[in-house]
């Protein structure tokens, strides 16, 4: 806090010094007049504003002593005249005032965070600021204003000996030198923000105009200045120095503006997790996300075992990229708790992705386990349908042995004893045909009593004819006449094997009628009974791994009624 | 009265051969395949063929097409069809078809003989028979439509006329004399608003019609 006073105060002082300094300059300087003494100071202080802004964050404070550096030496070049009183001050002014656009240079190289990352920018950056340092110092170190007939002027205290010649040759090389490593540094700028992605653009563009712009401009003046050796103050040089002006107040602007900007993409995390607060249904989480980040169609993915990713509903959801669109991995505590796959802008801002799986993480873990059980019901349903499939599957396979094995041959037993029967009635010896007789009758009642368990065991008539066939053939064994008022239709084997154990349950309970209607894509069965069915948990369980229900209800009068609902989808 | 046996089974084939002859049924051949059974037929031109509904490849219908086909081609010839158990869509499109030569029973019938021989008989006579059990379950099903209409005996005499049989037949049955079953006939029919037809195969379809689906089909 004290630092933002102290550096306040100095630039309001160091400024309107400067002003009183150019005013004495006697038309040397470009902010002795009412226009330039305004422009110098808005375009200072507006640096300062924009360092003053960026000092509050810690990754930028590196940038923002910069800035400071930036708006001290601008206003430290009006000390580069006659007018500037002491000599400390005409020595700095004549030191560093080529400095603002090698620390400008550097501010943008760098931005936002002031360190510069590749060696190429660090070699630019180190060539501008010797180049401007030198320019500056080497031919202050020969020059004695004493010594051109001003009597006026300070004392230069670099001054090792005057050789004005030697100066303005040390000048021109400097002024050339300068020049081209501003330019440098420029093309380094603009192909940096050309091959950035379009959220690093957004983000860099502002700055890449005006200081590019104001280091063309200083690039210019210098090129301009060769012929005489320094800097001059003709109209043109003037012109040149209001547009850097210019330049600096919006160079300034621009990272408040940034800052504003950030202040508000924060409100809106902000905002997220205040909403987040309150518990939000499956897929809530996904949309406060993607309405912060801006990015509608954005996919949230919560990992499972198996190398699978669901959504919020345990439904499974596809992670991968897919052209025009990136993945990020969200990590809290060293594991991956989510995956967002997002418009591919969103990777470089990585303070924002951060910023905000930070604020949703609670929501994330929460969400992510529920998805986790959700997921597993899912299995775990699934491969109880599998286990009612296959038992299924088994019984009909069972049917079949019995009736091709052992009836097969029961059945040949028997006409094998009827045959035999005629012969013999035909001649006498009337035990024998009595033996077979009972035979035959044994015989009959084994086949009869071996079709009974077969049908039992799955009745084929099931799965050639359909429900309605079925339990026609089961109603039909009964002793009390039934109801049945079942259509034609045919329903997934499953299904149709569900319902039908659940007539054959009722069968054995004085079963009185039966009604089955498909309805909104499910099998509706309606089972009337005198009472309820002993095994009725098999019922359940066998329905319910199908996803359906059964309830079961008391009629007035005594009867039970079953109604099953099974999708058939 | 000379009769092919076709079955996929060789246990019941060969068993229910045996039977038939020794009930004194001559059995020209015994087939395995509903194609087999077309080549005996067209060979030996029995008086019934005894067929299987189901025989490879499908073990569904085979037998039902066989029969339709055996009809088609040697009209003289009728058809037993045997099925396991009632599946009356198979029973009635075998009718539709061919109403007269043509049997429908249940394989669980096939060890009496005396059901087995008289069914036989009336196919070779040209009728046509429906296993009993069929109709009965046929006629329990419209029992409450049906029974509001008609008399006990009506009743009777609509379940045998189902079966396919005659006015005499009928009425040996129920020891009423044929002009009595003739008159009950009138009065189903009419009754029933059932179109009357003099052709004993048309009426079974008829009736049959009406049992299963609750309306006469034109």
């Amino acid at each position: 806090m004290l630092v933002r006073i102290a550096v306040v105060v100095a630039g309001v002082v160091l400024g309107v010094a400067a002003v009183r300094a150019a005013g004495r300059s006697g038309g040397l300087s470009f902010a002795g007049d009412p226009v330039g003494a305004v422009a110098l100071l808005v375009a200072g202080w507006a640096v300062l504003a924009g360092a003053l802004v960026l000092g509050r964050r810690r990754p930028t404070v590196r940038t923002s002593a910069l800035l400071v550096a930036v708006a001290g030496t601008w206003f430290v070049a009006e000390w580069n005249h006659a007018g500037a009183g002491s000599a400390l001050g005409f020595t700095l002014g004549s030191a560093l005032f080529a400095a603002s656009p090698a620390l400008v240079a550097w501010t943008a190289l760098g931005y936002p965070t002031g360190r510069l990352e590749s060696r190429l920018d660090v070699a630019l950056v180190a060539t501008t600021l010797a180049a401007c340092l030198l320019l500056g110092v080497l031919p202050a170190l020969f020059f004695d204003p004493r010594a051109t007939g001003c009597a006026g002027c300070p004392a230069n205290l670099l001054l090792i000996g005057d050789d004005a010649g030697l100066s303005l040759r040390l000048g021109r090389i400097g002024l050339t030198v300068a020049a081209g490593a501003l330019v440098a540094v420029v093309l380094a700028m603009v192909w940096r923000t050309v091959t950035a992605s379009a959220a690093r653009r957004r983000a860099v563009l502002p700055l890449t105009l005006t200081g590019g712009g104001f280091l063309l401009l200083a690039a210019v003046r210098f090129l301009a200045g060769r012929d005489r050796g320094f800097v001059g103050s003709s109209p043109l040089d003037r012109r040149l120095w209001l547009a850097q002006a210019i330049l600096l107040t919006a160079l300034g602007a621009a990272v408040v503006w940034s800052i504003v900007r950030e202040r508000r993409a924060r409100s809106r995390i902000a905002g997220l997790v205040v909403r987040l607060g309150h518990p939000a249904d499956p897929g809530g989480l996904r949309q406060s996300i993607a309405q912060t980040l801006a990015d509608p169609g954005l996919v949230l993915g919560y990992p499972v075992d198996g190398g699978r990713y669901v959504d919020a509903a345990g439904d499974p959801v596809d992670t991968s990229p897919g052209p025009g669109r990136a993945s990020t991995p969200v990590v809290l505590d060293g594991t991956e708790v989510a995956v967002l796959v997002h418009r591919p802008g969103l990777s470089d801002d990585a303070l924002l992705l951060a910023e905000v799986a930070g604020a949703a993480r609670l929501g994330l873990e929460q969400e992510g386990r529920r998805a986790r059980l959700r997921a597993r019901e899912h299995d775990l349903r699934t491969s109880r349908a599998r286990l009612v499939e296959a038992g299924d599957a088994e019984r009909r396979r069972l049917e079949r042995d019995v009736h091709d094995g052992a009836q097969q041959r029961l059945i040949a037993l028997l006409l094998g004893a009827r045959t035999l029967h005629l012969r013999l009635a035909r001649q006498p010896g009337s035990e024998a045909t009595a033996i077979l007789d009972e035979v035959s009758a044994r015989l009959g009642r084994a086949v009869e009593e071996l079709r009974v368990v077969a049908q039992g065991i799955h009745p084929a008539v099931l799965s050639d004819e359909g429900l309605l066939a079925a339990v026609d053939a089961l109603a039909e064994e009964l002793a009390r006449p039934v109801s049945v008022d079942i259509g034609d239709a045919r329903y997934p084997a499953s299904v149709e094997n569900a319902a039908y154990r659940v007539v054959a349950e009722a069968a054995r309970c004085g079963l009185s009628g039966v009604v089955a209607r498909r309805r909104d894509g499910a099998l509706v069965l309606d089972v009337l009974a005198s009472s309820v069915p002993e095994r009725l948990v098999d019922l359940e369980d066998r329905v319910g791994a199908l996803d359906g229900t059964l309830r079961v209800r008391e009629e007035p009068g005594g009867a039970v009624r079953l109604r099953a609902e099974i999708p058939c989808g | 009265m000379r009769v092919i046996v076709a079955d996929d089974s060789m246990l019941l084939r060969e068993g229910l051969a045996r039977l038939l002859t020794e009930a004194g049924i001559n059995v020209l051949a015994t087939v395995a395949t509903a194609d087999a059974a077309l080549r005996e037929v067209a060979l030996s031109l029995p008086d019934v063929a005894i067929v299987d509904i189901r025989m490879p490849p499908t073990h569904t219908d085979e037998g039902i097409v066989a029969a339709q086909e055996i009809r088609r081609r040697h009209p003289e010839v009728g058809v037993l069809v045997l099925s396991q158990y009632l599946q009356s869509r198979y029973a009635t499109r075998l009718l539709e078809e061919v109403p007269e030569r043509v049997g429908y029973l249940l394989k669980d019938r096939v060890a009496d003989i005396a059901v087995l021989g008289d069914a036989l008989r009336r196919i070779a006579d040209g009728e046509c028979v429906l296993d009993p059990t069929i109709v009965a379950r046929l006629v329990r099903r419209r029992a409450q439509g049906v029974a509001e209409q008609l008399t006990q005996r009506e009743l009777e005499v609509l379940q045998l006329m189902a079966e396919g049989r005659t006015n005499g037949a009928i009425g040996r049955r129920l020891g009423l004399s044929e002009k009595t079953v003739e008159a009950h006939v009138r009065h189903i029919f009419v009754k029933l608003d059932l179109p009357v037809s003099p052709d004993d195969h048309r009426r079974v379809l008829a009736i049959l019609a009406l049992l299963r689906d609750g309306q006469v089909t034109p």
